[in-house]
This record gives C-alpha cells, structure tokens and sequence, in this order.
C-alpha cells in the first residue's frame, strides 16, 4: 500500500517553505493537522492534488483570485533583484518498499505573476536501490498507475462534500469510478477501434461497389439517428434522475414542515374574509347607531304622538276640524253685519247660522290643516316605536352573528400564525417547495419523452439491422468484395465478444463494489440493526436499504452519509488494487455532535490498514474527537501564521 | 338676528349647543354628524332626550341658528308639535300650536336640554353608551309601548325591517 511519508512545499500558497512529515509511529497510521480557518489546511489538499495532477480542485473564492506564488516570498525576490519564484511541491512516498517522490515545479514570474512551463518528475527508487526517473508523460502515467485522477475524489477528499457523495447527479462519477478501476477503459478503446475499423472496410467496399456504397451511406445516416437519440436518452435519463434526487432531497427536507404553502394560502383567504367582515361590521354598526338615534325619537314622543293623535281623531269624527274657512273672516261677517261673497245685509237667521258655523270651529283652519298634515308622520312614528322590540332582534342578531364570525377567524388565524411560525426559514421552505413541484413536472415531462426516444431509437435500430443484412447480402454477391466482407464479419464478431466481456467486467466489479461496501458500511456504522445492505443500479446509483426494505439513502443523517462515502471508497481501494491513503479535509464538518465521536471511532479503526491524513479546524477537533484521536495518532500538526504572512508550525 | 316680535323663522340654539354640535362633528359621535344625520334629525334627537330633562332656558344665542323654516322636514315639525299639543292647556282650541313663536321657543327650550346631556354622552366610551342607550330604550318600550295599546294590528303587521332582512 501507498503512503506519504513527508510533503515538501516550497512558496505554495500560505507557505513560504514547510515539510510535513508522516511517520508511522504505533499500529494506527493516523495524522491530524490543526489549524484555523484561513491557515492553509485545504490548500496542503490543493498541493497534494497540484502536485499529483496538477489541478487545485478545492480553491476557495479568496484564492482563485490570488497567484500561486507566496506573496512573502514574492516581496523576498523583488527585494533580491529576482525575476522568478519557484513554487514547489514535493512528495516522498513509499509502497512495499519502493521510495517513490513526485516532485511538480513552476517558475512564476514576479512581474506580472506570468506562469513559466511547469516541470513534473517523478523518482522511484526499488528496493535494489534502482533509481529510475519519470518526466511529464511518462510521470502522469505512472501516477495514474497508482492514484488513477478520474478517481482521485476518492484518495483526497473534502470532508464538507462527504455527505453528498451520494446526492445530486453522483452516479455518473461512480460510473466512471467503476470502469476506471475495472480497467475496463482498454476494452473500450479496443471496441472503438474496432468500430472504426468496421466503418473504413466498409467504406473500401462502397468503393469497389457502388451498390454497396449507397448502402453504406444510408447506415452512416441511420447511425447518426441512433447515435442522437441515444445521446438524448442518457440525457433524460440524467435528468430524470437529478429530478428524482431533487424530489427525495427537497422531501426530506420538508418533512413536517411540508404545508406551509397550504397555511400561508388558507391565511390570506382568512385575511380577506375577515376584512370583508370588518367592512359589514362598520356598517351594522351604523345602522345600529341609526336605529337608536331613530327609535330614541320613536320612543320618546311615543306618548304624545299617541296622545296627540287621538286628538285629531276625536276632532274629525265631531267634525271639530273645519275645512279651510278663515275664522277671522266669519267674525268680521258678524261685526259688520255684511256677507263678504254676496255684499248682502245680514239678517237675524243667517248672523245665526254664522254664529253656529263660528262656535264649531273651534280650532281655527290654520291649525286644523297642520294637524291633518302631521297626523299622518305621528302615525309612523308610532308604528315604529311598537316594531322596537322586533326590529332590535333583528339588528342585534346580525351584529351578533358578525361578531361571533370575526371572533371565530381570529381564533384560527391566530392559530395559523403560530404555525405558521414555527417555520424558522419560510424562505427556504417556499424554495424547496417550488424546486420540488418543478422537478416533479420535469419527472412526468422527461419520463414521457423518453419514452418517445426510445420508440425511435428502437425503429432506427431495426432500421439498421435491416440495412446491414441487406449490405451483407450485396456484399456476399460481390467477389470483388468478399474479402473486405470477411474481415468486416470477423470484425464485428470481435466487437460483440469484446462488448459482452466489457459488460461482464463492469458488473463483476459492480457486484464486487456493493458486496465490499456493504461489509464495511455494515463493520463501521454504528446503528447496527437498521440497515440492511447497499445497492448499485443499473445506472450505478448508489442506495442504502432500510431493514424494512425502503430505500433510505435519501433520509439518513448527514453522519451516515459520510459513512457511506468512506466504506464505498474503502471498497473502491480494495477492489481497484489502488490501495493508496486516504486525505481528508475536515472529515467532520457536516458531522453532528455524537456522530463525531462515531466518525471518529471509525477513522481510527481504518487507519490500522490504512494511511488517513485529516485536516481540522479546532473547533471540528473538539475535546470529543481529540479523546478519540489523541491516544493514537502518529504525528499531530499545529498551524499558526507568522505575523500573518505565511503558515508555520506552531 | 331675530327680533323676539317677528314671527320666527328658524330654530335657534345656544352658543354652547352649537360648540357642541361642532364637537360631534368631529367626532362624529352615535353617527349624529352632518354627513350621517340632517339637521333637523339632530335636533329631533336632541328634543327626544330634552324629553326626559327639564328645559332650559336660551342664554347667548347662536347668531345663523340651527335650521331654517323651510329645511325643518315634516318628522321633525310633527314631532315639535306633538309636543306642544301634549303639553297644551287647552286641549280644545290649541291655541298654543297657531302661536309659532311659543312653539319655537318651547321645543328650543327642550333642545337646549337635550344637547347638554349629549355633550355628557361623548364624554364617555362611545360603545359604552351604545348599550347603555339601547337599555334605556328597552325601559322606554316597556313603560311607554308595551303597556299601551296599540294603533295597529300586531299580529298581522309586517315590519318593513324585517321583509328587508327575510327573516
């Protein structure tokens, strides 16, 4: 097995000039380094992979604006008269024996921060003390041959992405993963080859025969169909599964908080009816303040409306209310002893009948027509005054009945409210929601599309096949042919076996992977009666089965996944033969409380058969996690910063 | 102003009642403002509760008055005179109700009153006398009403109120 035995860095980054030594100095191969945030732990990651690869996959945004160059030691060459710094990063391993140092180089010049051409070495040593060395090329092969980079993930890896190994669109990666480690990748070249060794034999022969040429032609046409609706079909079928991802992901993350939507919506059509009723109290209310000032009037004159309406009526039935005949003017007639329509003297019989017209009008005309013209508006106000009692009913009732309704919404806005607040990131709910219905269109969508896809995909297959026959068959005609056609026959026979072998391959190594990372999950996990096994798909997505049979990967915590992560890789090692360290970045950022000190226990049983390098923060190497680790590791770093120019030990 | 020998021709309040109908104006106290209540009503409102009050005399007369002749409406007239009948001596002739300065002065008299006790109203929760005054008015109908006769058939009268409530 591989192992880093020291890391040299020369003007990296936060590093001016450090080595970082890793011997092995009891039965756990165990090596934490320490430091604050901004001291330079992901980037001894950086290096390594820069080193290895030279790529610095886990920049974070302060740095990739920032030159590789150390800025200390940047000021120290213009201070010198230099023109050039050297970033370096060297790294001293061995494997059963073998001292091997990959070394990676790069001028930088200090002007314009310019990148000169890189230089990548590599020595190996054996245990004859035979020294060989690798460059460029020939050093990429070699370190391909021990740490493959399509599956470096899974030798350095940052600890905050642990968990989500197995979320999201992973499985692609795990794909890639599989056949890099089954050494599959030269089958496939072989197929290829053969594929294009077929298309040119045919080609020749279209040469030689027209016929045969067209042909040729229509199955180039007909390929390319097949090929683009493939290529559309591995799309959707990566769609539907980040679809699939999204909706088990956002489900989880909704559970029990799932209805906030259907609150928020029952809470404004709440709102809106109460405001409605809010609007028809303040108009009951004015009725009702209309109906006392009213009934105030009613019940108030009451009595002398009554009273006074007797009156009139008394008055009419002894006709003590005359027409309209002016009193003065009769009284004058009786003075003056002279009728005013006829101008005639009057006699003792009509000053009589004067006389007797004047005694009955005892009310003059005047007042007899305001009390006929009143009568009537007393009546009214009698009558309203009787219809108190029943009209109050009716008002009070509504009023009531209003009331109640507005007390009964406020009740259950109120409680509406309240759970609504118990949502502590509404925001962040309203998201998942909608990515989650979105997703779940997108899911229907692309199932039924590629559905179609394939239904074309197939009849182009048929298409094909019976444009092949049909080539055989002319071909077979031709002498001119036959040879070309026997080569193309014998060809693609050797592409089927090659196909068959390819498959068989894969899913050995797939078999082997879940059988693997179902025992080491099963040996590390510390639930111990929960899970039952792991499964890789066809499509090499990765699940975790529940005792009671429902997958479950969606839904267990954050701690398990990175548990998850670790016995897939530990497999992958196993099964690959790349039996190499394992570097991680802080191991237990997503990594919960008593889950640490089980992530934990668990690094520190690997690390018995295998190099573990970990980086922390101290808050991440709590007491918890240091009981664990302290007894065993051996070697622990401290990183400080020298007046906050570059990173030290401490 | 009007000169006390010339026939009146409107209903005239005092300086205080008028600072306190311009205080219900504003707070539009029981709805009693301008723009929920005409004027004549208010005053109408004003005699119903000087009913139960003993009448005061107009000190510092209010120059505009309240209404004018022509705007009393025929509620408001045949309330006035229902009052003055009421309380004539001659129930006979009713000279009193021909005599329009008397009548005048008399429901003026009665307001005057009743705007006093108003002005007492809105120094409380308005709420408050809401069901306050509906008390009252319960007392009102039993006393007055209920054991009364009636002018109207009750067992087959409609109230309008309610047809308009379908009840």
């Amino acid at each position: 097995m591989m192992r880093f035995n020291s890391i040299e860095i020369l003007n990296y980054r936060q590093y001016k000039k450090l080595k970082f030594d890793f011997p092995k100095n009891n039965e756990y191969d165990l090596h934490v380094i320490v430091g604050q945030n901004g001291m330079g732990k992901t980037n001894i990651l950086n290096a390594v992979t820069w080193c290895l690869y030279g790529v610095e996959p886990h920049l974070g945004d302060g740095s990739r604006s920032l030159p590789k160059m150390n800025l200390e030691s940047k000021k120290e060459a213009i201070d010198n008269d230099l023109d050039t710094v050297n970033v370096e990063v060297k790294i001293f391993t061995e494997d059963s024996g073998q001292l091997i140092s990959f070394q990676r180089k790069l001028p930088i010049g200090v002007d314009k921060d310019f990148e000169y051409k890189e230089e990548f070495l590599v020595t190996a040593t054996d245990i004859a003390n035979n020294t060989k060395t690798y460059e460029n090329d020939e050093a990429i092969e070699f370190v391909n041959r021990y740490m493959p980079e399509k599956i470096r993930e899974y030798f350095y890896f940052d600890g905050e992405q642990l968990h989500n190994y197995f979320l999201s669109d992973q499985n692609a990666k795990i794909k890639d993963s599989v056949h890099t480690i089954s050494q599959v990748d030269m089958l496939t070249r072989i197929k290829e080859r053969m594929g294009k060794l077929i298309i040119k034999k045919q080609k020749e022969a279209g040469k030689l025969a027209p016929d045969v040429d067209k042909i040729n032609k229509e199955i180039s046409i007909v390929k390319s169909k097949v090929e683009r609706f493939e290529t559309n079909i591995n799309e959707l079928k990566k769609q539907i599964l980040k679809s699939e991802n999204i909706i088990i992901e956002n489900t989880e993350h909704l559970r029990g908080q799932d209805n906030l939507p259907e609150l928020e919506e029952r809470y404004q059509v709440l709102k809106l009816k109460l405001e409605n009723l809010e609007k028809d109290r303040g108009t009951l209310i004015k009725e009702l303040k209309a109906f006392i000032r009213d009934n105030k009037i009613a019940l108030s004159f009451y009595s002398s409306a009554k009273e006074t309406i007797r009156i009139i009526q008394e008055k009419e039935s002894d006709n003590s209310l005359p027409p309209n005949i002016d009193k003065g003017l009769l009284k004058k007639v009786l003075k003056e002893h002279k009728c005013f329509l006829c101008g005639r003297e009057l006699n003792l019989d009509s000053e009589k009948k004067v006389k007797k017209i004047l005694d009955q009008i005892m009310v003059s005309s005047q007042t007899s027509h305001l009390l006929l013209s009143i009568k009537s508006e007393l009546e009214r106000i009698v009558i309203e005054a009787e219809l108190y009692l029943k009209n109050k009913d009716i008002i009070l009732k509504r009023v009531r009945k209003n009331e109640h309704e507005i007390q009964e919404i406020e009740i259950e806005l109120q409680k509406i409210d309240n759970e609504i607040n118990r949502f502590t990131d509404k925001k962040q709910i309203k998201l998942w929601h909608t990515e989650r219905n979105e997703h779940t269109k997108l899911f229907k969508f692309n199932n039924q599309r590629i559905g179609s896809e394939k239904k074309q995909a197939e009849d182009a297959y048929v298409e094909l096949s019976s444009l092949e026959r049909k080539l055989e068959e002319s071909m077979a005609k031709l002498n001119e042919c036959k040879k070309v056609n026997e080569m193309i026959l014998f060809s693609k026979k050797s592409k089927n076996v090659i196909e068959s072998v390819e498959v068989e391959m894969m899913d050995e190594v797939k078999i082997n992977m879940e059988e693997l990372t179902s025992n080491y999950f099963d040996k590390l996990v510390w639930k111990k009666n929960t899970y039952k096994n792991i499964k890789l798909d066809e499509n090499y997505h990765l699940d975790l089965i529940h005792v009671d049979g429902y997958s479950c990967v969606g839904s267990c915590s954050a701690a398990e996944r990175s548990l998850l992560a670790l016995s897939f890789t530990l497999a992958l090692h196993e099964v690959s033969g790349f039996n190499s360290l394992l570097f991680i970045d802080t191991p237990v950022a997503r990594v919960s409380d008593l889950n640490r000190i089980n992530f934990a226990d668990v690094l520190k049983e690997v690390s018995k058969n295998k190099q573990i390098i970990m980086t922390f923060s101290p808050d991440e190497y709590s007491h918890e996690v240091k009981k664990i680790f302290e007894p065993s590791v051996s070697t622990k770093i401290q990183l400080v910063t020298e007046q906050e120019k570059f990173t030290v030990f401490n | 102003m009007n000169d006390k020998h010339k026939t009146p021709d409107r209903i005239n309040i005092s300086k205080k009642s008028k600072n306190i109908i311009n205080k219900i104006e504003e707070e539009k106290f029981l709805n009693l403002d301008s723009t929920n209540t005409s004027r004549s009503l208010l005053f109408s409102f004003a005699m119903a509760i000087g009913l139960e009050t003993i009448p005061t005399k107009l000190e510092n007369v209010h120059s505009g008055g309240l209404i004018l002749d022509a705007s009393i409406d025929s509620k408001t007239k045949s309330l006035m005179y229902s009052y003055i009948i009421s309380e004539s001596k001659n129930k006979v002739t009713l000279d009193d109700v021909s005599d329009k300065e008397y009548v005048y002065k008399s429901v003026q008299e009665l307001a005057n009153t009743g705007f006093q006790v108003i002005e007492d109203y809105m120094n409380k929760n308005e709420n408050d006398v809401i069901w306050k005054m509906l008390k009252e008015l319960d007392v009102q109908y039993y006393e007055n009403v209920e054991n009364g006769s009636s002018i109207y058939d009750k067992e087959n009268f409609e109230s309008p109120i309610a047809a308009e409530n379908n009840e």
